[in-house]
């Protein structure tokens, strides 16, 4: 068999295959896992499926080609994922292998079918309107308002009307220990966007633990800290912001179980 | 010189080449400055400015207006261009979707499956199961996919899904214009009818959310076309290739999702029925009952076998969706609130309008019964009649808008074909031959139609002496003609759009997105829910039972992998903690209940707080707040959680919950 462009191609969408599969398998950096990730399992075996539908023949236009590429990749993860349930578990080991086994598959059934000479699919040659030079420009200032205008929602959804609040809470330990619980954790998560400061005051029966105690959180981070208390008493905190501390913005108490 | 003269016819060529090619690029820059204009609205709407609502109604007019412009006015649509204005419409309707709230998932339903997924990755095994959607682990196609790509390239599952689901939408555009083109080997056609099923009601939001139903819909898409592939192979080995690619597609559907699988296999009788009434029961073959029967066996086993809680699944639903509006979420019927004149306007205006197009598609399909490929058009013919049968629903059921926009989903995929091919035959009718004073027919008008793609066969005349309703528009020369019925072309087509977003996901409430609204679906999930659903899931132990209004308990039910108990009114709707209330607590294990104070200043904006029950004065009145009170008056009770909006009490102290089995 002639080493012929179809071929080539299915030989470098299998290699391609592998090495995306040993990258996911052997690199954990997260850009890396995730553009060869992608790659391995959404693009690669998709192409694989196009050169082994086509292999020069002209039996498909483009689009069909995408569409049943895409199909039989996507058909192919679900069919594979019900196998691998069988066969010992869908861990991101065995999906790397199942999903470099389907272009290194595929492309066999493109070597196998491809033509003895480089050909092309015609029909895949015509299509030429993502190619035209005017259209180019257009495609570009297209591309362009649609980034747009994800930008313009990204920053409307972060920027207008944001929820800005604290987060309160009193955990009996163990949770399920409820009211009869001897330990107990407080807790402060900061949800206000921007680095804050908070008063938190917490009283176990008559007695003061913390009173007025100042933390600084950056956002969405956590203060958190446990108590001890006798069943018998009852533990009170509330919370405040620095600037305003006569202001309780959150209370939460932990009640005396009732006998 | 010599250089110059081999350049210069070259470079002549391009440019020529490039006017004609430009215009699918013309039309992308129209659609995306439309996803543009639509994105202006929502961030106009998130600022509170009341202009949001007009800029979006234009950002979609244009949305849908452009395409059909460039349908039905250009003068060559190929293949190719054909399926660029399928992707187009595809990939702006999903940026519209992706904009509305990017990056986060606002969506009830998506929830439950973000719970099979979270699932599937801590076990590593298919069907664990989920307790607020039972039937969610036992059609786990679109939920394997997306734990492949979380499990290989770490990515969070809110950031997967997008990714999966915008795959997804994009190939089941694609299939429908293959699909299209497949059965009327016309490629204007084919881009039209793409472009009426992205009219439907839940096209840009409903169905492209991360639920099981978008796995399923492409490959529905791609069974069909693969057995038309089957039905019409010449040789006996490409009809095995095709069936048994048609076979697999099917199995994909099958264990997607459960009402796709069953749509499909209607879809694959009509077929069946569409070549019987063409060729005769002997015509037909071995090929489509093989298909019919092998699907059929795909289906039945794997809903008896194992999807198991199937039929429980139905019976609960059916009943409550014939009942109430929002269907299976809410138990007893509660008011339904009005959408506005407008939107109703524009909702009943493109359900009259598709009902007239659809009956002159189906004339048009009689008309041209000598045609090769009948068999398929009276295939669509009769999955069309589906079609009527929604409306009917739509106009005859309390609920029917939501029955509508369910059913339109499926019921649009072979009525798109129909409408598209009677709105590219009424722009021809227009176009038939004129007797001139000598008597003699001109044809030059007609000849130039059928060159160009738009006369969808030979001349047959036009129907219902329509020539003589649009008589006024079809004064004057043919082009000027061709120009005023594509315009009515291009207004038909928007009303369908923008009929369909007014009808249909979501509510004309939380049709763009803002504030924070009460029981108000996508608008009702915001920061707060959202974090103490993770507080829930990462603080403290998992299902405990949890009464509170109804998308704080669906959203404790799901993200805080807590036990939602369903809808408790009663036990927010006393002013005092009664007898009753405990009977309430101990009867449905009720440990957490969840109160929200806002529910103190809103009314409900889709009829009521609870699941099973409106609110005390209809929809009108906010809660009161000794309901909501007085839970930290009962003694033995504690307040774990404030965070100035949502307020969580534990009741394990209580004499109430001791008392539970």
């Amino acid at each position: 068999m002639k080493p012929t462009a179809p071929r080539l191609w299915a030989a470098g969408i299998a290699g391609a295959g592998v090495a995306c599969a040993l990258l996911v398998a052997t690199i954990t950096l997260g850009a890396v896992d995730e553009a060869a990730g992608l790659l391995l399992l959404l693009v690669l075996p998709a192409a694989a499926v196009v050169n082994a539908l086509d292999s020069g023949r002209g039996h498909f236009g483009l689009w069909e080609l995408v569409f049943w590429g895409a199909a039989a990749d996507v058909g192919a993860l679900v069919l594979g994922g019900l196998a691998l349930n069988w066969l010992g578990g869908l861990t991101s080991l065995h999906w790397a292998m199942l999903a470099a086994v389907l272009p290194i598959g595929a492309g066999g059934v493109a070597w196998w079918r491809g033509y003895d000479a480089d050909v092309v699919n015609p029909r895949i040659a015509r299509t030429a309107w993502v190619r035209a030079p005017r259209g180019a420009t257009l495609w570009v200032v297209a591309a362009l308002a649609a980034a747009g205008a994800l930008g313009l929602s990204v920053y409307s959804s972060q920027n207008f009307h944001p929820e800005r609040f604290a987060q309160v809470w009193l955990l009996p330990v163990p949770f399920n220990a409820g009211s009869y619980a001897v330990q107990a954790r407080i807790g402060v998560t900061n949800e206000e966007a921007r680095r804050a400061a908070f008063v938190v005051s917490v009283t176990i029966g008559n007695q003061v633990i913390l009173a007025h105690h100042t933390i600084v959180l950056a956002p969405g981070s956590t203060w958190s800290r446990e108590v001890s208390r006798a069943v018998h008493q009852p533990v009170h905190a509330t919370l405040a912001l620095a600037g305003s501390p006569s202001h309780i913005i959150g209370q939460v108490y932990l009640a005396v179980p009732v006998p | 010189m010599t250089g110059a003269k081999i350049l210069w016819p070259r470079l002549r060529g391009a440019v020529r080449r490039s006017g004609k090619e430009a215009p699918v690029a013309w039309l992308a820059a129209a659609m995306a400055l439309a996803v543009l204009v639509v994105a202006v609205a929502y961030a106009c709407s998130r600022a509170s400015y009341p202009g949001a609502t007009a800029i979006y109604w234009v950002g979609q007019g244009l949305l849908y207006g452009a395409p059909a412009l460039y349908l039905l006015r250009a003068a060559r649509i190929d293949r190719s261009r054909g399926a660029g204005v399928a992707l187009l419409v595809a990939v702006t309707t999903y940026l519209i979707n992706q904009a509305y709230s990017p990056g986060q998932m606002r969506f009830l339903d998506e929830f439950e499956h973000v719970l099979t997924v979270q699932g599937i990755l801590s076990s590593h095994h298919l069907f664990t199961p989920n307790i607020s959607l039972l039937v969610s682990p036992q059609y786990p196609g679109l939920e394997v996919v997306t734990s492949a790509v979380v499990s290989v390239t770490n990515l969070p599952i809110q950031t997967a899904a997008p990714v999966v689901v915008g795959v997804l939408h994009c190939l089941t555009v694609l299939g429908l214009y293959l699909l299209a083109l497949e059965i009327t080997a016309r490629p204007r056609l084919a881009a039209l009818a793409v472009l009426i099923y992205a009219c439907e009601p839940h096209f840009q939001f409903f169905d492209s959310y991360f639920i099981y139903q978008v796995m399923a819909l492409p490959f529905l898409v791609a069974t069909l076309l693969a057995a038309t592939r089957m039905v019409k192979a010449r040789s006996v080995s490409f009809a095995l290739a095709w069936g048994t690619a048609a076979l697999l597609l099917a199995a994909v559907t099958t264990m997607s999702h459960h009402l796709t699988s069953y749509v499909m296999w209607l879809l694959l009788i009509c077929i069946a029925v569409g070549f019987i009434i063409r060729r005769g029961w002997r015509g037909v073959g071995w090929r489509l009952p093989g298909l019919l029967l092998a699907s059929g066996g795909l289906i039945a086993g794997w809903d008896l076998g194992v999807a198991t809680a199937t039929v429980t699944y139905f019976q609960h639903n059916i009943v409550s969706l014939l009942v109430s509006p929002r269907g299976h979420h809410r138990a007893r019927p509660v008011p339904v609130p009005t959408a506005p004149r407008f939107d109703l306007l524009l909702e009943f205006a493109s359900i009259a309008l598709l009902c007239f197009l659809l009956i002159l598609g189906g004339f048009w399909v009689w008309r041209s019964r000598r045609r090769d490929t009948y068999g398929l058009w009276v295939a669509l013919g009769v999955a069309s009649i589906s079609l009527l049968a929604a409306i009917a629903a739509r106009v005859l059921f309390s609920g029917g808008a939501e029955l509508w926009g369910r059913a339109a989903t499926f019921v649009m995929i072979p009525s798109s074909v129909l409408v598209a091919s009677a709105l590219l035959f009424v722009q021809a009718g227009a176009l038939r031959p004129r007797r001139t004073p000598g008597g003699n027919p001109d044809l030059t008008a007609q000849n130039s139609a059928r060159a160009r793609g738009w006369l969808p066969g030979p001349p047959r005349g036009v129907v219902f002496g329509l020539h003589r309703i649009t008589g006024w528009i079809c004064r004057g020369p043919g082009s000027a003609r061709r120009r005023r019925l594509s315009w009515v072309g291009v207004a038909a087509v928007v009303v369908l759009g923008l009929g369909g977003i007014a009808g249909g996901w979501p509510p004309f409430y939380a049709r763009l997105p803002g504030p924070f609204l009460a029981e108000a679906w996508e608008r009702s999930i915001d920061a707060h829910e959202l974090d103490l659903a993770t507080w829930a899931a990462t603080r403290i132990t998992h299902y405990n039972g949890v009464a509170s209004d109804f998308i704080t308990a669906s959203v404790l039910g799901t993200l805080g992998h807590q036990a939602n108990v369903g809808g408790l009114p009663q036990l927010f709707l006393s002013s005092s903690f009664t007898a009753a209330d405990a009977r309430l607590v101990t009867e449905h294990r009720v440990t957490l209940v969840v109160v929200d104070q806002r529910l103190l200043r809103l009314r409900p904006e889709d009829g009521s707080y609870f699941s099973g029950s409106p609110g005390p004065g209809g929809q009108q009145e906010p809660l009161p707040r000794p309901g909501l009170d007085k839970f930290s008056a009962i003694p033995g009770v504690s307040r774990i959680f404030d965070d100035g909006s949502l307020i969580v009490y534990d009741l394990t102290g209580s004499a109430t919950t001791r008392a539970a089995p």
